[in-house]
């Protein structure tokens, strides 16, 4: 009988703790999410929309721009999203030691790319990766190869220089994430491994991996809800070219709203199957890393 | 216990509230009074061009002050299709610029949304291939503003290395605009930048001819579009050459041309502000007509880019701001007279085309008059119907350069972009 | 002989973290080189020292009004980190500390909302504050920014870590919820809240689309608008563009630098 009243009590203290940031998030996203869906729903240009029913989604099967975009969209996360997280995590577990010299130095210098404006790392990298710049003249200087690549103007390449620049810019930015995870952990039970006998690499994986995998999680489902709404960086570095061969999903729905002659419609549709595939993938994610309560 | 919890939730809320009890009044909007002169908003881009020309404007205006609120194009046309397509009539601003290639994009999407203008200014009074572009349905709606004079822009020290004088620039075939670039090349310069992922340069191509990406009635017009092949043509030629300089964006191009890398540049009229950041280089450009096409009807006049003055329908005061635009876009010689002088801005205003300002010649460009040059040229470009769908177009052609470049036969590639056209306007 | 492995071992490191912080400090040296170059120079790819500061500072500040625009973001900034934080963490916290299914349903309700495309909400939410009456006021920037999704996730991954017996130990002292939650996670979780801190000021210092569309008044323009501008012409002026991005980044690196101590604290308040 006791038990049940404090059930009710913590109960409603729960709901109350929770209640006005989900408040403002349901008010602020979900009635703009509902609209968005009847939207997609209806066809035509700018203002002049008739009810199209399923129309815009039947569109996307034949359209080979989604389709261009989609497949660029998943090849960056695919590649980017491992690297750049392993990076921030190794990263973070080096700077998390006692005993490292310079620790504030490197955390900081790190730490310095996701702050830095996309307009001006932008020229940089096209700088560095021109056909005179920097890379270019070191690797003819190694005899890696015999003539300069042109990176931005390359299809294949370009997609490198962005997943480069986005591995540069958002390590240092998950790190803070991992190294934070890291400081809430208990330092004794590290000691205690040590006393046992235990090498980094057995604390690594049976005392670390275990209290990170909550943000291993978090910073995943981050990662791909970043990177599936990529923008920014690609318009900056090649502008979605050459050709479409950097464009991205979002700059695709960007256009259709903003670049081309609206249409609305369409656009919501196409945002609406960029929602499903993440959730889709955060689902898949959840089954593999496994969330704490589980 | 109880009482505790709620009065911690209650401290929270009200810290909450009064925080933003702070902000919220900084908010409100000062009401006007009827007896001061009318403010009106206008939004566009480009404060040293665009900005200026209003407050010269707003100096030949008792009756108006202007607030003029800048933002980048591309956000201040995004801004203005979420204000339209929303629908929301408060807090509209009076005045929006849209660039000409979008103009019909929006009177298409928005209909009743802006003003029409024809009581207001004398279309006659402008450029022809403006007029077309800035009404619909026969309605005009934009109040014209400025012009993209096409013009190739070359180093005079250059072309004297390889023994090319002014008169021979005057009248060159493509062909023979590009068998300069060899020349230059053995002295140590690029004929111009070459960007494979910028096909601006057909714009200006295609209009010289009469012909654009689509037809009188928005189709794609690429597979037998003599002209658009001939671009290709032209761009191969570039792409396969070594007397390019190539570029990837805006900033390559800027550096190139004030590096001294290059010779000549094909722009619209407004690239005389780039150039002329090179301050070493004053005295060393001179401009002549651009390359003809060998494509039936080909001129050496063209234009790029451009943009008019629109009046929200809706707006507080769209009455006021459409007799401003008339008194003054729409009717001052005095006002082009000065933004010539000050910002070398051409307008495409005719009464003004023999203003004093135009007869003035450039010491950077050699002591050529370069208003009056550009303003008889002006007279003499080829109207074209650019409809709504430039952007698309240019898109849909730009996804399939890559393999253009690359060999692939060009009627097959073009016949693909065709089709992605007509998938992205429906 | 194990020092000797353990010192090579330490050296590696080294020569690992300085690499990579060199690769990460070169763009922002350069940036601080380019506020003192012309625009020509930094087109051009000069990587010294310029004598044009002077110049691009005043070009900057005279192109726009930065001071009022750094104000308002700052203002911003500040309000929304700190109500973000205390609405976000106290709900992550009680999505762990009182589970149930229906806050579960809750929790990926609140975690969806942040996987549709920002493009495709803009119009709905331009109407919807509209009908508030609430565009040209910064409470439409606060109230869709302060509740944070990922911020309520982070909090929650993280209250994880926070021991069950502490929490039994203070209810057992007779601390109500609300004082176990301001008394004894919110010092225990130091770094959390300065991690999370540290993205919230980033959020709110860069948010961009959102305030462009529902901001009318330049007087009202946040940071980010207003150096957007500056390189906007036909002809931008990088140098005095510079100059406005690094007053734009100067801020984040402020809050990171102060922040950062905590990730070296850590637990240290811990009660036990």
């Amino acid at each position: 009988m006791k038990g049940s009243t404090l059930e009710k009590k913590n109960s409603r203290i729960g709901w109350t703790m929770v209640i006005i940031a989900s408040v403002l998030i349901l008010a602020f996203s979900y009635i703009p999410m509902v609209q968005a869906f009847l939207l997609s729903l209806k066809t035509g240009k700018g203002n002049n929309l008739t009810f199209g029913g399923v129309a815009n989604y039947v569109r996307m099967l034949n359209d080979t721009g989604f389709k261009t975009t989609i497949g660029n969209t998943l090849f960056y996360a695919v590649i980017q999203i491992p690297i750049m997280l392993l990076l921030a995590l190794l990263v973070a577990v080096l700077l998390n030691s006692e005993t490292l010299k310079l620790k504030g130095f490197y955390r900081t210098c790190i730490f310095l790319p996701c702050v830095t404006s996309p307009i001006s790392y932008a020229i940089l990298f096209k700088n560095i990766f021109a056909t005179d710049g920097v890379v270019n003249h070191v690797l003819l200087s190694i005899g890696l190869i015999n003539s300069p690549i042109a990176f931005i103007l390359d299809p294949v390449w370009a997609k490198f220089v962005i997943i480069i620049a986005l591995i540069w810019r958002y390590s240092g930015y998950y790190m803070i994430f991992f190294l934070s995870a890291l400081q809430n952990t208990d330092k004794s039970v590290y000691e205690a491994a040590k006393i046992d006998g235990a090498n980094f690499r057995q604390s690594f994986f049976k005392i670390t991996m275990p209290i990170l995998k909550p943000i291993i999680f978090l910073t995943s489902i981050m990662a791909v809800t970043n990177t599936l709404q990529l923008f920014d960086e690609v318009v900056n570095l090649t502008g979605g070219g050459p050709g479409n061969a950097t464009r991205t999903i979002s700059e695709y729905i960007y256009d259709l709203s903003f670049n081309y002659v609206p249409n609305y419609g369409y656009a919501a549709a196409v945002s609406y199957v960029v929602l499903v595939i993440i959730v889709l993938i955060t689902i898949v994610q959840k089954k593999v890393t496994g969330d704490h309560d589980e | 216990m109880r009482k505790k919890v709620s009065r911690v939730a209650i401290s929270m809320c009200a810290a909450a509230s009064m925080v933003l009890s702070v902000v919220a009044p900084a908010m409100t909007v000062v009401a006007e009074t009827t007896d001061e002169p009318v403010e009106l908003t206008v939004w566009s881009w480009d404060k040293t061009m665009n900005g200026t020309t209003f407050e010269v404007a707003d100096s030949l205006d008792d009756d108006v002050t202007v607030n003029f609120v800048e933002m980048s194009k591309a956000d201040c046309l995004q801004k203005i299709h979420t204000v339209l397509a929303s629908g929301v009539t408060d807090d509209l601003p009076d005045i929006v610029s849209i660039s000409d290639l979008n103009a019909q994009g929006y009177l298409m999407s928005y209909p009743d949304a802006f003003l029409p203008m024809d009581d207001y200014i004398n279309y006659d009074d402008f450029a022809s291939y403006k007029k077309d572009m800035v009404s619909y349905d026969g309605v005009g709606y934009g109040v014209p503003y400025d012009t993209g004079v096409a013009a190739l822009f070359y180093r005079t020290d250059y072309m004297e290395e390889i023994g090319v004088t002014d008169e021979d620039m005057q009248d060159l075939t493509w062909d023979e605009y590009l068998a300069l670039g060899e020349k230059l090349k053995e002295k140590g310069h690029m004929l111009q930048t070459y960007n494979p992922n910028d096909i601006a340069e057909f714009q200006i191509m295609l209009q010289s001819t009469g012909k654009w990406f689509t037809d009188n009635d928005g189709n794609a017009d690429f597979v037998n579009n003599d002209a658009l092949k001939e671009c290709y043509d032209v761009f191969k030629k570039l792409n396969e050459s070594d007397f390019c300089q190539v570029v990837s964006d805006w900033t390559g191009f800027a550096g190139a041309i004030n590096n001294g890398d290059v010779a000549c540049v094909m722009r619209g009229s407004w690239i005389t502000s780039t150039i002329m950041a090179g301050e070493d280089q004053s005295g060393k450009w001179k401009m002549a007509p651009i390359p003809k096409m060998s494509t039936e009807g080909a001129t050496h006049y063209s234009n790029q880019g451009g943009s008019s003055w629109f009046v929200l329908k809706n707006s507080k005061n769209a009455e006021a701001a459409a007799k401003f635009l008339g008194k003054t876009f729409g009717g001052s010689v005095e006002m082009y007279d000065s933004l010539m002088k000050s910002n070398n801005i051409i307008g495409t205003y005719l009464p003004a085309s023999d203003c004093e300002a135009v007869e003035a010649a450039s010491d950077f460009f050699s002591g050529q008059q370069i208003n009056k040059t550009l303003v008889e040229w002006e007279a003499l470009i080829p109207s074209v119907n650019t409809g709504a769908f430039s952007a698309e177009a240019q898109s849909a052609l730009l996804a399939v350069t890559p393999n253009i470049l690359n060999g692939s036969d060009l009627d097959t590639e073009l016949a693909a972009a065709e089709e992605q056209f007509n998938q992205t306007i429906q | 002989m194990m020092n000797k492995k353990h010192l090579i071992g330490e050296g590696f490191k080294h020569v690992f973290l300085m690499t990579l912080s060199l690769l990460c400090v070169f763009p922002f040296y350069w940036m601080i080189v380019g506020m003192t170059n012309s625009s020509a120079d930094i087109t051009m790819g000069k990587l010294t020292f310029g004598n044009k500061l002077a110049e691009n500072v005043t070009n900057a500040f005279n192109y726009s009004n930065l001071w009022r625009a750094f104000g308002n973001s700052l203002l911003l900034a500040v309000i929304v980190t700190g109500i973000g934080l205390l609405i976000c963490s106290i709900a992550g916290y009680a999505f762990v500390v009182f589970p149930s299914r229906g806050k579960e349903i809750l929790f990926l309700a609140l975690i969806a909302s942040m996987m549709v495309p920002f493009a495709a909400k803009i119009i709905p939410m331009f109407r919807m504050f509209s009908k508030m009456g609430l565009l040209n006021n910064y409470l439409a920037i606060i109230l869709p920014a302060i509740g944070s999704p990922f911020l309520i996730f982070f909090f929650k991954q993280n209250a994880y870590s926070f021991p069950k017996d502490t929490l039994e130990a203070a209810r057992m002292d007779g601390l109500n919820e609300y004082q176990i939650f301001f008394k004894i996670f919110m010092p225990m979780m130091k770094s959390t809240y300065a991690a999370a801190g540290i993205f919230m000021f980033m959020a709110s210092w860069n948010n961009y689309m959102w305030p462009l569309i529902a901001l009318q008044s330049d007087t009202k323009f946040t940071l980010p608008l207003v150096v957007a501008n500056l390189a906007s012409g036909f002809t931008p002026d990088y140098g005095m563009t510079m100059v406005g991005i690094v007053l734009s980044t100067l801020p984040t690196i402020i809050v990171f630098f102060t922040l950062q101590k905590s990730f070296v604290e850590g637990m240290t308040g811990s009660v036990k």
